[in-house]
């Protein structure tokens, strides 16, 4: 119960909607108005405007139902411990994006977390003093589920993947290599559950530096959950600040300790947000995503081509693409 | 062909994107008899007031003024066609900001909400001009390590970069209507119009073929992809439109006044083209 519902599950209808039946008229929802309201309900007031469902900054867990009514959204994990450039990575991806770049044969077709993308991207664009900044570490507030950036891709035949990636504190990852069962780590432990894909990222500029001992140590400790009950699950390993370099042998024990586990789908990719010789630091973050929905969709069958769609058409209306 | 007599086109701008320069130069031809489409005569608008305030000024040679921030008026015209054919096309008025306040506050008001219902044309106004060139790391790199540790703790502005905001506006209607994005959109059609041609023209120093698809696809390809990808092309347009052909301000230009406003504006077809009859704009809007 929160705001002006007496719904579990609709918290704060005036900004979002109704989240019960999604009934536009707000007080006609037979919850709403029912739940001990801070405020004063003003009737007249919500009679007249229609709301959407979506804010536009980063998902709640609540919010991926609106989503996953109409398809099986990809959730990719982003995983690593705080300060291996997580937020960067996925800052980056969004500007590219913004450019015009594509993920394979997929392209930008919407997102419902709009504001969220452009608040990280934000400390990638370059401000009027010609400065910029990266983003802020991500507060640990020790939630259990992280904040969730959507992406809506489509390929050139119309196919629509919906992706979902964490966006997490690297605490919790910190917390969870140590004790799966701590308080800490209900979030991490969330996104091992929960998530079709994962992203572990691997600092190059900790792994050169002098505590690369302990940053070796964390990021196989990290590997090590990880694999856990990974089966057919993409794990894709990301040098982040691939601009620095680092030993050969450091990667190599990093590499051998990981492919001790048994897993299915592995692969390693050098990003930056430098974009390196030939654009490789760019082309790799785009390349790492496409590298998952490839592997996830090499089960799934080809969808039969619909020419057309008019939305009169009820029956397509509801039709998933890879549900 | 279009089977509908009834076309509701919505035309979908923000603040000083030139809805009002187009309403009344596409009216000031429509009423005229050497173009494509004419007023039904026996079927004239009783109350043309909608148009009044920029007919009056184009006709003196000047640019007409801000739609003021309250007015919410609609009006329909019967229109036919060369070979007789029938269209209603009704066009709501009302100032820019509504259209920045629904992204802003993201929410429409049942007057919109009834616009949106209504309308089997979304026409979006673009002004590429106005838009901000976005700089981050893809296209600008990044800086020394010194300039990073010179940066200061700001906190993100609530603004979003110009292609998000439209981005944004047009999910929120599809939503509004109750378009499901899973397939293409067939209906409503999209015209993108990028406005102002004669601006970008000069800004950019395009040449005279340019295709406008190609252009937004340059300048906001976040946007270009998503309608791309969102709409059916064979309901989609992207156009260029110049109503005016040239800036216009508060003093009279002799020229409007010798050579009548009609003599001046063209839109940009889809292939590149320019097209002094602004009413040939109409088959874009209802996909013909």
């Amino acid at each position: 119960m929160a705001g002006k519902c007496s719904y579990g599950g609709c918290f704060d209808p005036d900004f979002t909607g109704c989240n019960y039946d999604g009934n536009p008229i707000l007080t006609k929802c037979d919850y709403y108005g029912k739940g001990e309201s801070t405020t004063e309900i003003s009737s007249q007031e919500s009679d007249t405007y229609y709301r959407i469902p979506w804010t536009g900054n980063s998902f709640g867990l609540n919010d991926l139902n609106y989503l996953s009514a109409s398809s099986k959204p990809i959730l990719i994990g982003i995983t690593g411990v705080a300060n291996a450039g997580k937020t960067s990575f996925l800052a980056s991806l969004y500007c590219l994006l913004r450019h015009g770049h594509t993920i394979g044969k997929y392209s930008f077709a919407g997102s419902l977390t709009l504001v969220g993308w452009e608040d990280i991207a934000w400390f990638l664009s370059w401000k009027n003093n010609g400065d910029i900044q990266f983003p802020p570490h991500t507060t640990n507030n020790a939630g259990r589920v992280p904040g969730l950036l959507h992406l809506a891709l489509k390929n050139d035949k119309g196919e629509k993947k919906d992706i979902i990636f964490t966006d997490a504190p690297g605490e919790w990852f910190n917390h969870w290599r140590n004790n799966v069962d701590s308080e800490n780590a209900k979030g991490a432990k969330w996104i091992h559950e929960n998530c079709n894909a994962f992203l572990l990222f691997a600092d190059n500029e900790e792994l050169s530096g002098g505590n690369r001992g302990t940053a070796r140590q964390q990021i196989t400790s990290v590997a090590d959950r990880l694999f856990e009950n990974i089966e057919d699950r993409p794990i894709g390993l990301i040098w982040s600040k691939s601009d620095i370099s680092i030993k050969e042998s450091m990667k190599h024990s990093i590499l051998s300790h990981l492919k001790q586990n048994p897993v299915v789908h592995f692969n390693e990719l050098e990003t930056s947000v430098k974009e390196g010789e030939s654009g490789v630091f760019h082309i790799n973050i785009l390349e790492s995503i496409n590298w998952i929905i490839k592997k996830l969709q090499s089960n799934v069958n080809t969808k039969p081509a619909i020419i057309s769609h008019k939305h009169e058409d009820m029956f397509l209306s509801k039709r998933t693409i890879n549900g | 062909m279009d089977n509908s007599p009834n076309n509701n086109i919505l035309i979908i701008g923000g603040p000083n994107a030139g809805k009002t320069h187009f309403g009344g130069q596409l009216y000031g031809r429509l009423n005229n008899k050497n173009f494509k489409y004419k007023i039904s005569p026996n079927n004239r608008p009783t109350d043309i007031t909608i148009f009044e305030d920029v007919l009056n000024k184009l006709s003196d040679g000047k640019r007409a003024g801000h739609t003021e921030a309250s007015a919410n008026r609609s009006i329909e015209l019967n229109i036919n066609g060369d070979k007789g054919e029938k269209i209603t096309l009704s066009f709501p008025d009302y100032a820019g900001e509504q259209v920045k306040m629904i992204v802003d506050t993201r929410r429409v008001n049942t007057l919109w909400k009834e616009y949106i219902d209504n309308s089997t044309s979304w026409i979006l106004f673009v002004r590429l001009d106005s838009i901000k060139l976005i700089e981050d790391i893809v296209n600008r790199g990044i800086p020394s390590p010194e300039e990073i540790k010179k940066r200061n703790n700001q906190i993100p502005p609530v603004k979003i970069s110009d292609t998000a905001h439209f981005v944004e506006l047009l999910q929120i209607l599809l939503y509004v209507k109750g378009v499901s994005s899973l397939n293409k959109i067939a209906k409503p059609n999209l015209t993108v119009v990028l406005s102002c041609w004669d601006i970008l023209i000069d800004e950019l120093k395009l040449s005279n073929d340019k295709v406008p698809a190609i252009l937004l696809q340059e300048k906001i390809p976040m946007l270009y992809n998503f309608i791309k990808n969102n709409w059916d092309k064979e309901s989609l347009s992207i156009i260029g439109l110049s109503s005016t052909e040239k800036t216009l301000t508060d003093e009279p230009d002799d020229d409007y006044i010798d050579r009548t406003p009609i003599d001046f504006g063209y839109f940009i077809d889809s292939d590149g083209r320019k097209e002094q009859d602004l009413t040939l704009s109409i088959e874009k809007f209802i996909g013909r």
